[in-house]
């Protein structure tokens, strides 16, 4: 214990000398988000990652406003759970009309309404006025 | 207070008169009588209380006085001018049907009065700092303002006040904060048709002021970049001339200017306090809550509404979207129209970062991201500069589409393919010469505070430390086999005898001299077998002719220091440049004009906004929040440091939302190529475009890059959402 001043000393210099490599690089002001502890794994940022994490979200949000248990939710329930987006597709999420949706249901809704398939039905919409035939 | 007010706007006529001549940009956009281009003054936006009908006549004349009596003077409706107003924004006024000539009716009849504000509260911008709730008035300033924008007369409302961000029901202590803005209403027209546009900065820890006072507002102040004066070479500007913006944005949207908590004059309510909400979920939700009110409380729940962020606004944007989206209409009041609301039209993101893993300058821990996305900005640097040579006669953006292909055919596969890119040796090896240097500077200073005579066991305590530094630092140096080991094996034991006359400073030479050798013959032979024409293209682009197995990934930092030594770079944008005298920066140019945005938004506040607060405005606080910024998002959420996949959550809920993102080619901080990789890397580059200028971090600040920001701007607002959902 007798070397515990030096040691403190010590560890404070290094970290200062760290700190001062940083400090040195950092000749901007846009803040900077502190190291992660040794050993954290970033993930890498892909298209598969991305929508992995929205399909997590909006598991996450369903579970959140339905309750972790159930498997339906109602207009209202996501109102209240501030999930708005889904109060407000409501009728045209619920195609049985039955006043609940399902996780499914709602993914089924969001899937349709993905820029690729709302490309697709313009292109349809745009063919039958047209008359000209996709062939794909 | 009022000379000095007087004073500042002494200056700013003064700086009008010398920018009148120097100014690149037309001001086409503003009904000007040439014979009165001469008067000796840009502030052609009038306000109201100062617009009897002979003033009116002679609008161009007019001149801001920025003295607070004036300011103060009771609102004169009675003297405004009568306009017609858009049949269609009168909605509240009946028509006969015998009679089909609209009724001519003033601006004034359809804004609200003018209202003046004394805000006497002493804001608190700690992180403890907590309102009471009683002291919180939700009503705003309000003066009316006339101005021309593309040759028609148009009246607009300023106001500026507190709303208070309350969170949904069902939370403890719902009222979170009282959050400041300032907003620029056009109130004659029909709210169903007129977008919202709701505008911050980054930091985190910055209020709007920067594009408040920058960029689209009525009003600008004119930094005129590239061009910087002499005096401003010698000192940094302590004004700009305030401008009539001839690219103000008010002609496609309202325009509200919001200052998170701590920043301007918002702070959190009691029970909370304002630490809270400095973090990457709680700042978005208030932000969102703040929204929700002024929709609310000015009926715009029909409105078209836009986001637009800066900076570290790429990461906060997304987040406020992302909630604004998943919250739809749940937390709207009725709206007394019935017209069908609009949740979120469109996210404008200018110079944002989006990603703090792959963002090389401000990257969080992973060390080993690349600076590919630096690489084009560094190269239009040194092209600005006349250094690099690898553009030739190319356009700029046919250089930039070289320069991608550059770093997808050569510079990637030289840091994938390559073991030596990704050996932990190599990777310690680049972050050496910065250790070693520590080490250095680290020595000097304690051998500098010595007293080799003392008795006091601090200082002995000192030596000590210094003697394990000079040990490391051998180790170090024996480690990478740099130098000659007699050389730097005798260095501990020199320093061990005499610290003082172990002269590190020759080591330290000798260590530099040695280092590039050892470095090049340590990994010449195994990094690329067409090392030598890759590295020319290197040297080409950079305009470096650098031992590139010393720099290899050429870092934003090391440039500068390389690209122009005699010289300071501006970060920001790196065409601000003043030379160095006697070696040391001139001053500190990080900020070169958030001096002279703090003299203009103190001055508007008064002037356009009649708010008068006893506290000042806190332009900035980033002295503080960084440090405290909780850069976690909620546990659910392990991607904390980016915000990509918040973009594709928004896409996923709400296809049809336009989204777009600017960039300048000098910036340093957040380079556009680093956005165009990363969206790539989502697949949502064919869905978000990324528009480059030239410019800037604060792309609006510069001179020749405003108009085609504003054309891209007005392109994006005049377009229908990108897929309709009817």
């Amino acid at each position: 214990m007798k070397h515990s001043r030096p040691l403190r000393i010590a560890i404070l210099a290094s970290v200062s000398i760290f700190t001062g490599i940083v400090r040195a690089m950092a000749n901007d002001d846009i803040g900077h988000p502190p190291p992660d502890p040794a050993g954290t794994v970033y993930p890498e940022m892909t298209p598969e990652f991305v929508q992995q994490k929205v399909d997590e979200q909006i598991r996450a949000q369903f579970e959140q406003a339905a309750g972790p248990s159930a498997y339906v939710l109602s207009a209202e329930q996501a109102k209240t759970a501030g999930w708005g987006v889904i109060a407000d597709h409501f009728p045209e999420i619920d195609r049985d009309r039955d006043g609940y949706v399902s996780l499914s249901d709602i993914v089924r809704f969001l899937a349709a309404r993905t820029p690729q398939n709302l490309m697709k039905a313009a292109q349809q919409r745009q063919s039958q006025k047209s008359g000209v035939e996709i062939i794909e | 207070m009022k000379l000095r007010i007087l004073s500042l706007s002494l200056l700013a006529f003064l700086a009008a008169c010398n920018d009148k001549s120097e100014s690149p940009v037309s001001d086409s956009t503003f009904a000007r009588d040439p014979s009165t281009t001469v008067e000796p003054t840009s502030h052609q936006v009038t306000s109201h209380a100062d617009m009897t009908p002979e003033k009116n006549l002679a609008e161009n004349k007019i001149a801001y006085d920025f003295s607070v009596e004036d300011a103060l003077e009771p609102a004169k409706v009675d003297e405004m001018p009568s306009i017609r107003l858009r049949q269609a924004a009168a909605a509240a006024i009946v028509e006969p049907e015998s009679n089909p000539v609209p009724p001519v009716v003033s601006y004034g009849d359809i804004a609200p009065g003018k209202h003046p504000v004394e805000d006497k509260i002493v804001y608190d911008f700690t992180g403890n700092g907590a309102l009471e709730l009683a002291k919180v008035d939700e009503t705003p300033s309000v003066r009316l303002h006339q101005m021309v924008i593309n040759g028609q007369t148009v009246n607009f409302t300023a106001s500026a006040g507190h709303l208070i961000a309350k969170a949904p029901t069902g939370r403890h202590d719902p009222d979170q904060a009282a959050i400041f803005y300032m907003a620029y209403t056009r109130d004659d027209l029909p709210h169903e048709n007129r977008p919202v546009t709701f505008f911050w900065n980054g930091g985190p820890g910055s209020s709007s002021f920067f594009l408040h006072m920058g960029s689209w507002a009525p009003q600008r102040l004119k930094v005129g970049l590239p061009v910087i004066s002499e005096e401003a070479k010698k000192e940094k500007p302590k004004t700009f001339p305030l401008v009539d913006d001839a690219e103000t944005l008010l002609d496609q949207s309202d325009l509200v200017f919001v200052d998170p908590v701590g920043t301007g004059f918002s702070e959190a309510i009691e029970p909370h306090k304002n630490i809270e909400f400095w973090g990457m979920d709680a700042d978005g939700q208030v932000l969102r809550d703040f929204i929700t009110r002024y929709i609310n409380k000015n009926n715009r729940q029909n409105s078209p509404k836009y986001l637009y962020g800066e900076s570290y606004g790429g990461i906060r944007t997304p987040i406020v979207a992302n909630l604004l989206v998943q919250a739809g209409t749940a937390n709207y009041q009725p709206d007394p129209s019935g017209k069908k609301p609009v949740v979120l039209s469109g996210v404008i993101l200018n110079s944002p970062i989006l990603d703090y893993e792959t963002n090389g300058t401000v990257q969080s821990g992973n060390k080993t991201a690349s600076w590919a996305g630096f690489l084009p900005t560094l190269a239009m640097i040194a092209d600005y500069y006349k250094k690099g040579t690898m553009r030739g006669k190319a356009t700029v953006p046919e250089y930039l589409d070289i320069l991608r292909k550059f770093i997808k055919d050569k510079y990637n596969p030289a840091r994938e393919n390559s073991a030596v890119w990704h050996s932990p040796e190599f990777l310690a090896a680049k972050n050496f010469p910065f250790i070693i240097e520590q080490y250095f500077s680290n020595l000097k200073t304690e051998i500098s505070n010595w007293n080799r005579t003392s008795k006091d066991k601090s200082i002995q305590a000192k030596a000590a430390f210094g003697k394990k530094l000079a040990g490391d630092l051998e180790k170090k140096l024996n480690e990478w086999r740099l130098g000659r080991p007699e050389d730097y094996g005798s260095f501990q034991s020199k320093f061990n005898k005499d610290p003082v006359t172990a002269d590190v400073g020759k080591i330290q030479d000798y260590f530099n001299k040695t280092a590039t050798a050892s470095f090049g013959k340590r990994f010449g032979a195994t990094i690329l077998s067409d090392t030598a024409a890759f590295f020319s293209d290197m040297t080409a682009i950079t305009g470096l002719a650098i031992d590139w197995f010393q720099e290899f990934e050429l870092t934003a930092w090391n440039f500068e220091k390389l690209i122009m030594p005699d010289s300071t770079l501006n970060s920001y944008d790196a065409r601000i440049n003043i030379p160095k005298k006697d070696g040391k920066d001139v001053y500190d140019l990080t900020f070169y004009e958030d001096d002279a945005f703090k003299v203009g938004i103190e001055m508007i506040l008064r002037a356009t906004f009649d708010y008068h607060s006893k506290s000042d405005y806190k332009v900035s606080n980033m002295d503080l929040i960084p440090d405290k910024w909780n850069f976690q998002r909620d546990a659910a959420k392990p991607y904390s440091r980016s915000s990509l996949p918040d973009l594709a959550e928004i896409l996923n809920y709400d296809p049809s939302i336009k989204m777009l993102v600017l960039h300048g080619y000098y910036d340093r901080i957040t380079p556009f190529h680093q956005s165009e990789i990363d969206l790539f890397n989502v697949g949502l580059a064919d869905r978000i475009l990324v528009k480059s200028f030239e410019g800037g971090h604060m792309t609006y600040e510069s001179e020749e890059a405003r108009v085609p920001l504003k054309q891209e701007l007005d392109k994006f607002y005049g377009t229908p959402s990108v897929l309709s959902l009817q």
